[in-house]
């Protein structure tokens, strides 16, 4: 049987909490699936001299990072889990920390990282 | 043979009387199918009368003998003292509720919260009673009927630290019996209540501690319901904006039109049980994954700046003392890839077949995109 239809019921828009858990979302999806492969590389396997020799020479690695589609890839990697820490963060200061008041400046503090962090990386891959 | 005997700490507190909760200690004869509840009658009948708590069924069905037993929120007809020996039980009233006299809690908060969610089935207009009944199939039963086994017996908001902290929070028993309803193919109140779930206070202060789903005596599992509205929430979201004339409008804006009572935590709540231990490594995961998005960036930088800068930026992650950060790093960032799969396979209601795919599949499932995204990234990243 099919679910009947719902009920209109327009008004203003919704609660901002639905882009910013959103984007939370989105960020804990990336971080979980892609960033252990990336640390391990840059952060572990180079410095301990695991990788081939030219792997992360400047001149292969500028040339994979002008690829448009990499580009994008890296823009949603940086920037999505920037949202994903402010959002745990905010409520880790709410409900660990128990502060409740000043509620829109932590979250405008945090949310505002975020999307400072979104604005250089856009900047810089412009700029590569 | 002498009779064996178990020791309780019952908690009392009587308007009026003592300014302060105390504790009466008293010793009961124990058996081994004993129960917490059978202690605190025996005490009512034997020991002392004055004892107030509330009981009515002695089954799990009725909901009414939620207590704390040893700091955890349980149904005392459902909790052997045989659990504890030789410990004596410490039994306390629900946390996170006003105490009106001993182990009795104030539970008029909940009542206010589950009206709000309106559950019931709300219909657009009723066909009238000789057309029959609206039916369902046993598919469409299976949908919902989990998150209809409530009891009301309050032990998940006893569990919920976000209600502690935040007693307006709409908390877990009312959401999930407001998806319960949104579920329910009969039923098209859906954009009614999203004026009441899809608000601050509603579904968006929830951060998956997952406790109230642990403590639930009816595998109700709130904590998936709540995740479960989020997902709608934004998949609604989505689908209006890219097809704007159909579907229900959400509105939001109304507030809360009734007192609450003043929440008594402890300032480091989240350090009391492991389970919240664990929940808060995981949210400070998000510091270590913040900081990685942040050392990518540097990356891009020095790269955009030319291979002096470059070269510069390789040196410094080849540093021992940075390569030790990204090994700590790397385990705070699978810890949350763990915990993220997890939640992950929790909240996603997948069906094949009409049955519901168990957990476990979920989780392979997960585990095996991962490892194909990491080869995927690995091989473009070294060797492509």
């Amino acid at each position: 049987m099919a679910k009947p239809k719902q009920r209109e019921n327009r008004g203003p828009l919704p609660s901002p909490e639905l882009a910013f858990w959103s984007l939370f979302s989105a960020g804990g999806m990336v971080a979980a699936f892609l960033f252990p492969v990336h640390i391990a590389i840059l952060g572990i396997a180079y410095g301990l001299g695991w990788l081939p020799d030219d792997a992360l020479s400047y001149e292969r690695v500028l040339d994979l990072v002008r690829h448009p589609l990499a580009k994008l890839y890296l823009g949603v990697l940086v920037s999505l889990p920037l949202f994903h820490w402010a959002h745990r963060f905010r409520f880790t200061i709410h409900h660990e920390l128990g502060i409740h008041g000043g509620k829109l400046h932590i979250a405008a503090a945090c949310y505002g990282t975020a999307v400072v962090g979104t604005a250089l990386t856009i900047w810089v891959l412009v700029r590569i | 043979m002498a009779e064996e005997r178990m020791a309780l700490k019952v908690a009392r507190w009587r308007p009026g009387h003592v300014p302060v909760p105390y504790y009466d200690e008293y010793e009961v004869p124990y058996r081994e199918d004993m129960v917490v509840l059978d202690a605190l009658n025996h005490i009512k009948d034997d020991i002392d009368g004055s004892l107030a708590y509330r009981w009515s069924c002695r089954m799990g069905v009725c909901g009414s003998c939620g207590m704390m037993v040893n700091g955890e929120p349980r149904l005392t007809c459902a909790t052997f003292l045989r659990e504890f020996r030789p410990e004596p039980v410490v039994v306390e009233p629900l946390q996170h509720f006003p105490v009106v006299r001993d182990l009795v809690v104030d539970m008029s908060d909940f009542m206010e919260k589950l009206k709000e969610v309106k559950p019931w089935i709300i219909r657009e207009d009723e066909k009238p009673a000789e057309e029959g009944e609206y039916l369902q199939t046993p598919e469409e039963i299976d949908v919902y009927k989990q998150f209809s086994m409530c009891i009301n017996c309050m032990l998940c908001y006893s569990a919920c630290p976000v209600y502690g902290q935040d007693p307006d929070f709409l908390g877990p028993a009312a959401i999930a019996l407001a998806h319960r309803y949104n579920l329910d193919s009969r039923d098209q109140g859906r954009a009614e209540r999203k004026d009441v779930l899809e608000v601050d206070w509603g579904i968006w202060d929830c951060t998956f501690v997952g406790e109230c789903t642990v403590v639930c005596p009816k595998d109700v599992d709130p904590a998936g319901a709540i995740q479960r509205s989020k997902v709608a929430a934004a998949t609604g979201m989505l689908r209006s904006v890219v097809w704007p004339f159909s579907g229900p409008k959400v509105r939001t804006g109304a507030g809360r039109r009734y007192p609450v009572h003043v929440p008594k935590m402890p300032r480091a709540w989240w350090l009391k049980t492991a389970p919240y231990r664990r929940f808060v490594a995981r949210e400070l995961t998000s510091v270590f994954v913040a900081a990685w998005s942040v050392i990518l960036l540097l990356f891009l930088f020095a790269l955009s700046r030319g291979p002096e800068a470059y070269e510069a930026f390789l040196r410094w992650l080849g540093l021992p003392a940075i390569i030790a950060l990204s090994a700590v790093t790397l385990g705070a960032v699978v810890y949350h890839t763990g915990t993220w799969l997890r939640l992950t396979a929790h909240v996603l209601a997948v069906r094949f077949l009409g049955k519901a795919v168990p957990g476990p599949i979920k989780v392979g499932a997960l585990v095996v995109a991962l490892i194909v995204a990491s080869a995927v990234v690995a091989y473009f990243h070294v060797w492509w």
